[in-house]
């Protein structure tokens, strides 16, 4: 486990300094990244109901970013 | 009691959050709109499983760097589960859940205008199970706003219950941090990482499951109640990549693959697409995802514990969601836009259908399972 840790933690370091270095994009063309289809997930709704559905019906957890409250699972 | 105690910092919170919104800058002369919505989801499976669960939410900006949000929602689940009906006393149950959430978001340094901070409590309550979530969060836009960080901490403070039993009463307390890099890759594409790590405290078992025992000869000798190790460490990665392809017409792609560890030994692979098309000048949009999981159980899981004359093993689970399973799920979603402009519209509906199916690869009482959401909902400005 902590080998895992130290290497997804150097992983997120690396990453962040090699995103720093890319492409530069003004915000005059960002009309295609500020689409609705480009946004995650596309409705939040219905992704918080399957996240909550599978949440309890898979031994996994996290990745999605988001913090449940409660399984009603027992 | 831990319940009630912590129902008190959940109001500290709420009002911590309104005097943080009441300290920071002044009304905007034409502030982002309130907005409010509503859902209602329809779970059922060939397990004879049904939930159904509406929903209510909003969000109401009280200055143009302050907002606050709530949302509800009720679970009533009916079920004669396998699962149900293969505990020590077998019967089919009807319950429900009402879960209630709160939040503030603001940016509360003029001079930070990229800093925004949140704090968030989460509560649900059924008739054997209570849980409360705290968490706070920043958020922070870095190199022009083309790569966004996000570091959350959540504390989750159950307590687990049994019907009919007001002796039982067990807790468990998870740690959540979750950190994600959200980055713009060009003007088309956008990658995210998300990492977290939780720590599960306390009684993870289910007060209903028994596990039986087999005796050297096969044949099943007693059952005791379930048992796991009151620790748990996980962690996960998951690295996302959205695209829109196409010049005038644009279909957004979005990939992801999450991997998944933890220290009962249970390892996971997810991975997803999703295609949305949009339609009639992005008034309208067609989504469709498939998703893909794949476990290996945890280290303590079997399919049948044996006990050969030394007693039954001290980690013991018959929650086949431990063992090694598959899950393969489509999803097909409609978005509508009507009034305003299609990016700002006076209303906005949705509906969703979703197909799964379960594979528990190393479960004695059941091979898989079908399942299917119906979501249909609308929000709107005020």
């Amino acid at each position: 486990m902590t080998m895992l840790r130290t290497s997804v933690g150097l992983a997120l370091v690396g990453l962040t300094l090699a995103l720093g270095g890319c492409a530069h994009v003004h915000p005059w063309e960002r009309e295609t990244l500020a689409a609705p289809g480009m946004q995650a997930p596309p409705c939040a709704p219905v992704a918080r109901e399957s996240e909550h559905v599978i949440a309890v019906r898979e031994a996994s957890r996290g990745g999605t970013g988001s913090v449940g409250g409660g399984c009603g699972c027992n | 009691m831990q319940l009630k105690a912590l129902r008190a910092a959940l109001a500290v919170l709420v009002s911590a959050g309104w005097a943080l919104a009441a300290d920071v800058a002044p009304a905007h002369a034409d502030p982002p709109k309130p907005e409010a919505g509503a859902s209602i989801s329809f779970y059922a499976d060939d397990d004879s499983v049904t939930v159904i669960s509406p929903a209510a939410s909003t969000t109401v900006p009280l200055t143009d760097t302050v907002a606050v949000d709530a949302a509800a929602t009720l679970d009533v689940v009916s079920a004669a589960s396998i699962d149900v009906v293969s505990q020590a006393t077998p019967y089919a149950m009807s319950e429900r859940r009402v879960e209630g959430a709160v939040g503030v978001t603001a940016a509360p340094f003029a001079s930070v205008p990229e800093l925004e901070l949140s704090l968030r409590g989460i509560g649900s309550t059924e008739n054997d199970y209570d849980a409360l979530t705290l968490a706070a969060g920043a958020r922070y836009e870095a190199f022009e706003r083309n790569t966004t960080f996000l570091l959350s901490y959540g504390l989750g403070l159950d307590d687990v219950g049994r019907r009919n039993d007001p002796t039982f009463s067990r807790s468990r307390n998870t740690h959540h941090v979750t950190g994600t890099v959200t980055q713009v890759l060009d003007a088309r594409t956008v990658a995210d990482l998300v990492v977290d790590t939780s720590y599960v405290d306390g009684y993870q078992a289910s007060p209903y499951r028994f596990v039986p025992i087999y005796d050297a000869s096969g044949q099943r000798a007693y059952s005791l109640p379930e048992r796991t190790p009151d620790g748990r460490w996980m962690g996960s990665a998951l690295v996302r990549l959205r695209h829109a392809f196409g010049d005038s017409s644009e279909v957004y792609v979005h990939a992801d693959y999450r991997f998944y560890l933890d220290d009962w030994g249970v390892l996971s692979h997810t991975v997803s697409v999703r295609g949305v098309l949009p339609l009639a000048d992005e008034r309208l949009s067609l989504s469709a995802a498939v998703r893909g999981y794949f476990q290996r159980g945890a280290d303590f899981y079997e399919r049948r514990y044996r006990d050969d004359g030394r007693g039954a093993p001290a980690l013991r689970t018959r929650d086949r969601i431990l063992g090694g399973m598959q899950t393969l799920s489509a999803e097909v979603s409609v978005l509508g836009a009507l009034g305003g402009l299609p990016r700002d519209p006076d209303l906005r509906l949705f509906a969703s259908a979703s197909l799964l199916r379960f594979t528990w690869l190393d479960y004695e009482l059941q091979a898989g399972r079908w399942a299917m959401i119906l979501t249909l909902g609308a929000s709107a400005p005020f």
